[in-house]
């Protein structure tokens, strides 16, 4: 296979490229070493928190395999229930910004929707303000640094353990851990630049006061890399007299912008969902903060009111400022909620999934290689777009336009009416071949006997599938030569029979469209099963036809033989292609896969339906006519 | 010929019931396979209806032949799976 039909190694040559810049990153680090070794902490600290992130991903993944994908996909299948999610996590972990960087591994790996993470940052938002009311009411800050050196710890002992779940909690431990060793270093790196600042040299007063305010808590936010800290110190300063109240608004208001370089920095090494996912949170926390500046006399108006109703004191204004900070969150969400679907679109027009080719992949790449259900799904949807591939590469070849026939009332008559119709651009070479090099290498590499049997096994059936896929396409380009001959030279019954074979052909593939296009909730693979009676009736029919012809010498008995090699081989096509349709379109779950399986018609009953159904074909010429529609 | 098969079918699944490789089929489950036929019944008949041709008629026929079959199947296994109504409460 050559290297530029395969994304895999598109992103195996992407690396290489991309070691020329790292090479020089390290150069610039040595220098910077060398010039100012107070950086060693704050890059040490970076490092570990993009180590911290690397071991959570590999630790989730290892989680994955059913259980966690459905968890995901239930637990932000609506908006409310992503919120809630974003909520509980947040206030659990006491941190936004490991769940924005969770959410953002989960996105690149397709685990979740856009819409579903989304929601999570949303929840992540109003969940962080949990800390600002520990801070202010009891004094409680979780000191996330003295739980990241027992964590790291415990997932050293946890990577021994047998089974891939011990294991993957160990990494996850250890990656919280390494996220927040590495925010604790980069703290510690900035702490001359924190201990240098003085609030009480910046009071100002006005518009210009808020806005530099805000300024300042988000750069603030930037270098600690934690919201929290930044409240601490604006709690500080206000207790102080250092700052006024409608000053530590802002900076409570700047923390929120600052807190989103996290997710940037997340997306560094996330697919394009993931930077959709940190520019939302940008946009959103950057929006809100915004409305919350112009509004802010409003604010400080209803947390006054607020304030009184639960009974804060009135010169409590470090409760009041955690009221503040929840009240402008919960405000932001309100704001922001009824145009998450708007938002969406503008992320995705903003930030356009990678131009895809028709003759290479378009599911299939490393970030799903890793999630065993994530990588079932990828393939069964590559394979579906093999399986269009082949049945435009097959109309081509028996000269017919599938989408003028779909609307046709007689298709028989159409496909004999029609000219020898060749589609330009469409070869086995540009839009099989490489799609199917490209199923096999991501097939193999998958190393199915590590998975789940259940997924192992549909793993197998779907490799199965492209290969039959790959086999009618071949039947297609064989069939080509002489349909072709046929259809451009009138030669009385062979004509005829061939146009009769195009006709089955082409029903076959316009059922295929039919199913491509019906929506997936309500179409069944036991829908296909009706293409292989007829396919059998068909058969049978077309070999009575032409041993017929041939008593009465309206064929040679040598277009006779070649017109039989060619119906063998068009109907081995079109079995293929029902067989890998069938693959395709099959449920997934498995018990809903296994009614199908129960229900459908198997080979041999496929066989004697067709038989019947000649029969009965005879039986209405020869004698009265019935009625089989009745129940 | 089919209806022994489809018995023949049905018992190896029960008896296969519990193993790895047969997950337990609820009556929902059939419910919602039999919805997906039904749906394709009721096209079919519609198609019927507005066919005048003969040829096409006669295809649509054999399509609901086979529909039906799924059908029949398909009601065989949901009331193979769901308890007798006089069962209930019978302890």
């Amino acid at each position: 296979m050559r290297a530029h039909t395969c994304p895999i190694r598109q992103v195996q040559g992407f690396e290489l490229n991309r070691s020329i810049p790292v090479l020089l990153a390290v150069a610039f680090l040595l220098i910077g070493f060398w010039a100012y070794p107070d950086i060693q902490e704050i890059a040490a600290g970076l490092a570990m928190f993009l180590l911290g992130m690397s071991l959570l991903e590999q630790g989730f993944q290892n989680f994955s395999g059913g259980a966690l994908e459905r968890i995901l996909e239930r637990a932000t299948a609506s908006m409310p229930k992503a919120l809630g999610l974003g909520i509980v996590a947040t206030a659990l972990m006491q941190s936004s910004s490991l769940i924005t960087v969770i959410t953002i591994s989960f996105l690149s790996a397709g685990m979740i929707t856009l819409l579903g993470g989304i929601g999570i940052i949303f929840g992540a938002n109003i969940g962080t303000t949990t800390g600002a009311w520990l801070i202010a009411g009891i004094g409680l800050k979780i000191d996330i640094a003295a739980y990241a050196l027992p964590m790291i710890a415990i997932s050293g002992v946890l990577g021994f353990a047998p089974g891939k779940y011990l294991a993957g909690s160990g990494r996850i431990l250890g990656g919280i851990g390494f996220l927040f060793l590495g925010i604790y270093f980069m703290k510690e790196g900035f702490d001359g630049i924190s201990g240098n600042i003085d609030l009480a040299r910046l009071a100002m007063t006005g518009a210009l006061g808020l806005i530099v305010y805000a300024v300042v808590g988000a750069m603030m936010t930037v270098v600690m890399q934690s919201s929290h800290a930044t409240l601490v110190l604006t709690i500080t300063a206000l207790a102080a007299g250092q700052i006024t109240y409608e000053n530590a608004l802002a900076l409570a208001i700047g923390s929120n912008v600052g807190t989103t370089v996290t997710a940037l920095i997340g997306a560094i090494s996330a697919n394009y969902q993931g930077r959709r996912l940190a520019l939302a949170h940008l946009l959103f926390n950057g929006i809100t903060a915004a409305v919350a500046l112009v509004f802010i006399k409003l604010l400080a108006g209803a947390v006054q009111i607020l304030s009184d109703a639960v009974g804060i004191a009135t010169d409590d204004f470090t409760l009041r400022l955690a009221m503040f900070h929840t009240l402008f969150n919960v405000l932001g969400v309100s704001l922001m909620l009824p145009f998450a679907r708007q938002l969406v679109t503008f992320l995705e027009h903003r930030i356009p999934a990678p131009k895809v080719d028709i003759s290479v992949p378009h599911f299939l790449s490393e970030d799903v290689l890793r999630f065993p259900e994530t990588a079932e799904a990828a393939l069964r949807n590559e394979i579906r777009h093999l399986l269009t591939n082949t049945t435009r590469l097959a109309a081509r070849n028996i000269g017919i336009d599938i989408a003028r026939l779909r609307g046709s009332p007689d298709i028989a008559a159409a496909v004999s009416a029609m000219p020898f119709t060749q589609t330009p651009g469409i070869s086995y070479e540009t839009r099989i071949k490489p799609l199917y090099g490209a199923i096999l290498e991501f097939a193999a590499r998958l190393n199915a006997g590590e998975m789940p049997p259940a997924i192992s096994e549909r793993l197998f059936e779907l490799r199965e599938a492209a290969g039959r896929l790959s086999r009618a396409a071949k039947d297609a380009q064989h069939l080509h030569r002489n349909t072709e001959f046929y259809a451009t030279h009138s030669s009385g019954k062979a004509t005829r029979l061939y146009d009769d074979l195009r006709t089955q052909i082409a029903r076959i593939l316009i059922e295929l469209d039919d199913m491509a296009e019906a929506d997936p909730e309500s179409r069944s693979s036991l829908w296909l099963d009706d293409e292989r009676v007829e396919i059998r009736r068909h058969r049978a029919q077309l070999t009575e036809d032409v041993e017929q012809a041939i008593r009465d010498e309206r064929i040679s008995t040598t277009a006779a033989t070649s017109f039989l090699n060619d119906a063998r081989t068009a109907h081995h096509l079109m079995d293929n292609l029902l067989e890998a349709a069938r693959v395709c379109y099959a449920e997934t779950d498995p018990a809903l896969a296994q009614v199908e399986q129960l229900l459908t018609i198997e080979e041999d009953e496929a066989e004697a339906f067709g038989q019947d159904q000649i029969a009965s074909e005879k039986e209405t010429h020869n004698g009265p006519t019935q009625d089989n529609t009745q129940t | 010929m089919v209806l022994r098969k489809t018995t023949r079918k049905l018992d190896d699944y029960f008896a296969r019931i519990g193993q790895p490789d047969a997950p337990r089929v609820k009556p929902t489950d059939v419910a919602s396979i039999l919805a997906k036929l039904h749906s394709k019944e009721a096209e079919l008949l519609r198609a019927l209806e507005e066919t005048q041709k003969e040829d096409r008629q006669k295809r649509i026929r054999a399509k609901l032949q086979v529909v039906r079959e799924q059908i029949r199947r398909g009601a065989l296994l949901r009331d193979k799976l769901t308890p007798p109504a006089n069962d209930q409460g019978a302890r």
